[in-house]
């Protein structure tokens, strides 16, 4: 697919086929950042399926998909390049008494041949269209945030022995964020933002028979209702992820629930609660039957 | 109305809300109309949200504002219509706030802020100070000199009613016309009067109600482990900003006939911060310390240690009683059935004097104090010096104070103990966070 020849529903069409049930408040924001060519801020709960949109657009253009992890102390050598300091030496230590002109080792030692590319040079230099996700960018401080929306600006880097390094093809650029801290507002500006909710009963359904397509539409339903409605309680210490209850539906496959029932609850609640106060929380019986009760009402 | 026109309009209003609109936001947003068309309202608004609003805390306010700023023509106009019919009203008020607050025939003197305060108090209370200015006036041997006298006495019952109007949570505000686009400012009318603030981090601690307790407890758990978690990561070594270790590099090279083929780097030196914490849980503030308190006792793993201190007109110590993981009503209910102060009035240099005797190996040079007090409190001068002397055995003093900011010029106390710690105002859990992050555990230790 063509990002020129793209449109709303084309690419409504494309998710679908890639199974990532969006409605227009996830495609519209994305079919923007495409069209107008900016970096796509994707904010939510770990869970809810922030990195596997960069997946899918990766896969829905058919390009390579470059991925930065970020994380606290994370630096321009790890994220950009680095040469090869190790390589270099032994490069040294064998043309040492080779050459009498120093320049010539020197030219040699800062080539190609000894530079590491790290994914954002990777996108840089990428020979065809790639999709870049910097994945988790709250993670890192505020010195590696500008120099990211320095590079995000212009793509382009210098390296002082190579001179700049202009992108040869523009890459589609996802950040993801937890929001574990407030991002600057100059990076937040070139972006276009879309925040992912957890789901209502109705699309995580969807989105449970689109992924795990041999559970029946009772089963994901159930699924669904049981998990909306433990989002829904305060005490919980970790809310459970739509990746949980993919876990959780597979888990009920694999014990052979065709339903959920109390039984099948107590036995596979590990695969969607991972707290232990969580898990004592929603064994106590009120929490149980509340969840069966939101399972039931779907039936009705 | 151009959509150009439209747009420059609603991010107005927006930005009135809080959300900060730049130049380049708008620009993207009108190529983002370009791109969906402005025929399908909810694709609009989609568009907009993203170009715009760029934290998801703000989506409420911005889905309020899409909600009535996109109405019919007749609706908007009745918005604007309803605006210049609330100012003249707020206009009337202040003009009879001049008129019948006087003092020998002239109008006392008051801020538009006080003449506000006026008209919302209950009639009988308004005829009170009217009552009151008018034997003055009538008093014997009472002449103009009397007039700074007893303008000062109506201001500051004005101000002290303002003050408990806002604990009965109702907020005095001068009307001011806020852009002077009769039309936004008719919306932005529309929009206060709604609840939109979901955000409970800028909510003020002390009016959580009950029944909203558990989500707050939630919320401050979720904070302060968010901060922990952030923060013991960055007690990991990191290559960024370490040095490299010559003296191991050099030692790891020999088994390379002496080429340095791995650097070592040297490892920051870790030392967490040790807090101590006084919390005023006298009468209103037990709420607010009950945040402070369950919000630090969060950061157990990444604070060498903290002491917690409660006091009111004396001092209780009370880090054996509380737990890490303890909810709100669980330490609330264990405090108050172990401790003799809870909702007494406060006497900080009593409760400091108690501290300085019995526990003053606590206050080391390494150690970061924050006190939780709206500044309240009996023998202000003797309160002070205490409040130096610690201040000049620990290492930094942070004071919580629960007022708000525009408060704090007429209580004397504040500006007394502003000199010898940094205060901060911290009535939402927003506060809090930023305080604890940006100054309790900024240093690199």
């Amino acid at each position: 697919m063509e990002i020129a020849e793209l449109t709303l529903s084309k690419l409504r069409e494309g998710f679908k086929h890639q199974s990532y049930i969006a409605d227009d408040d996830i495609v519209v924001p994305v079919y923007l950042a495409l069209k107008l060519g900016k970096p796509l801020l994707v904010e939510g709960a770990p869970g809810v399926g922030k990195t596997e949109l960069a997946k899918v657009l990766s896969r829905l253009f058919g390009c390579p998909l470059i991925r930065l992890q970020c994380y606290e102390g994370l630096d321009e050598n790890k994220a950009l390049y680095e040469w090869n300091y190790q390589k270099q030496l032994i490069r040294i230590q064998i043309v040492k008494d080779r050459y009498d002109d120093t320049q010539h080792v020197e030219d040699e030692i800062f080539s190609d041949a000894f530079l590491l590319e790290r994914p954002l040079l990777r996108a840089i230099r990428s020979p065809e269209k790639s999709v870049l996700l910097i994945d988790e960018v709250d993670r890192t401080d505020e010195q590696f945030e500008a120099f990211l929306f320095e590079v995000l600006s212009d793509f382009q880097v210098s390296i002082p022995e190579m001179g700049t390094l202009v992108a040869r093809h523009i890459p589609i650029v996802v950040l993801t964020s937890n929001r574990s801290r407030e991002l600057s507002d100059a990076l937040k500006r070139r972006c276009l933002f879309l925040f992912i909710d957890y789901p209502s009963v109705e699309k995580e359904t969807r989105i449970l028979k689109a992924k795990v397509p041999e559970a029946g539409e009772k089963l994901a339903e159930q699924v669904a209702s049981a998990v909306h409605q433990m989002r829904s309680m305060d005490n919980l210490k970790k809310k459970p992820s739509i990746a949980e209850s993919l876990d959780w539906i597979r888990g009920l496959l694999a014990m052979g629930a065709s339903e959920l029932d109390a039984h099948a609850i107590r036995s596979t609640l590990n695969l969607v609660v991972k707290h232990k106060d969580d898990f004592s929380a929603l064994l106590e019986k009120g929490c149980l039957c509340a969840l069966m009760e939101a399972s039931r009402r779907i039936e009705r | 109305m151009s959509v150009d026109l439209a747009l420059a309009r609603f991010a107005m209003m927006l930005r009135e809300l809080g959300i900060r609109v730049t130049t380049a936001e708008l620009l993207d947003a009108a190529r983002a109309l370009v791109e969906v068309g402005v025929t399908d309202r909810e694709r609009v608004r989609v568009a907009l949200a993203s170009a715009i609003v760029k934290d998801s805390q703000q989506m409420p306010a911005f889905n309020r504002a899409f909600d009535l700023f996109f109405s019919p023509p007749e609706v908007l106009a009745e918005y604007a219509g309803k605006h210049e019919l609330m100012l003249s009203k707020k206009r009337q008020e202040l003009s009879r706030a001049s008129e019948e607050l006087l003092f020998l025939g002239e109008p006392v003197e008051l801020t538009d802020l006080q003449k506000s305060t006026y008209a919302r108090l209950k009639p009988e209370d308004q005829e009170r100070i009217r009552e009151f200015l008018d034997r003055s006036t009538h008093g014997k041997k009472v002449g103009p000199n009397f007039r700074p006298l007893i303008e000062s006495i109506v201001q500051g019952h004005l101000d002290r009613w303002r003050q408990k109007l806002r604990e009965e949570g109702i907020q005095v505000a001068v009307p001011v016309p806020v852009t002077g686009d009769a039309l936004v400012d008719g919306l932005l009318d529309e929009i206060a009067g709604m609840d939109i603030d979901s955000s409970f981090l800028h909510r003020d601690l002390g009016q959580v109600r009950d029944e909203d307790l558990p989500y707050f407890e939630r919320v401050t758990r979720e904070l302060s482990h968010r901060l922990a978690t952030r923060l013991s990561r960055r007690y990991r070594m990191s290559r960024r900003n370490a040095q490299v270790d010559i003296r191991r590099t050099v030692r790891a090279s020999i088994s390379q006939g002496g080429v340095p083929f791995r650097l070592k780097f040297r490892a920051r030196k870790v030392q967490k911060p040790r807090l101590l914490l006084f919390a005023d849980i006298s009468g209103s503030m037990s709420k607010y310390s009950g945040f402070v308190v369950q919000f630090l006792l969060g950061l157990a793993s990444v604070v060498d240690t903290i002491e917690v201190f409660l006091f009111a007109e004396e001092l209780e110590h009370v880090t054996e009683l509380l737990e890490p993981e303890m909810g709100m009503r669980q330490a609330a209910e264990r405090i108050i059935e172990h401790s003799a102060q809870w909702g007494k009035g406060t006497n900080l240099a009593a409760s400091l004097q108690t501290f300085l005797t019995e526990h003053r190996s606590y206050a080391t040079s390494d150690t970061v104090v924050i006190i939780v007090s709206d500044t309240k409190t009996l023998c202000l001068d003797e309160a002070e010096a205490k409040l130096a002397l610690l201040g000049e055995m620990t290492r930094d003093t942070l004071w919580l104070n629960t007022l708000p900011r525009q408060e704090w010029d007429r209580i004397p106390s504040v500006a007394r103990f502003s000199r010898h710690v940094k205060m901060f105002e911290c009535n939402t859990l927003a506060h809090l966070e930023r305080i604890v992050r940006d100054e309790v555990l900024k240093y690199p230790y």
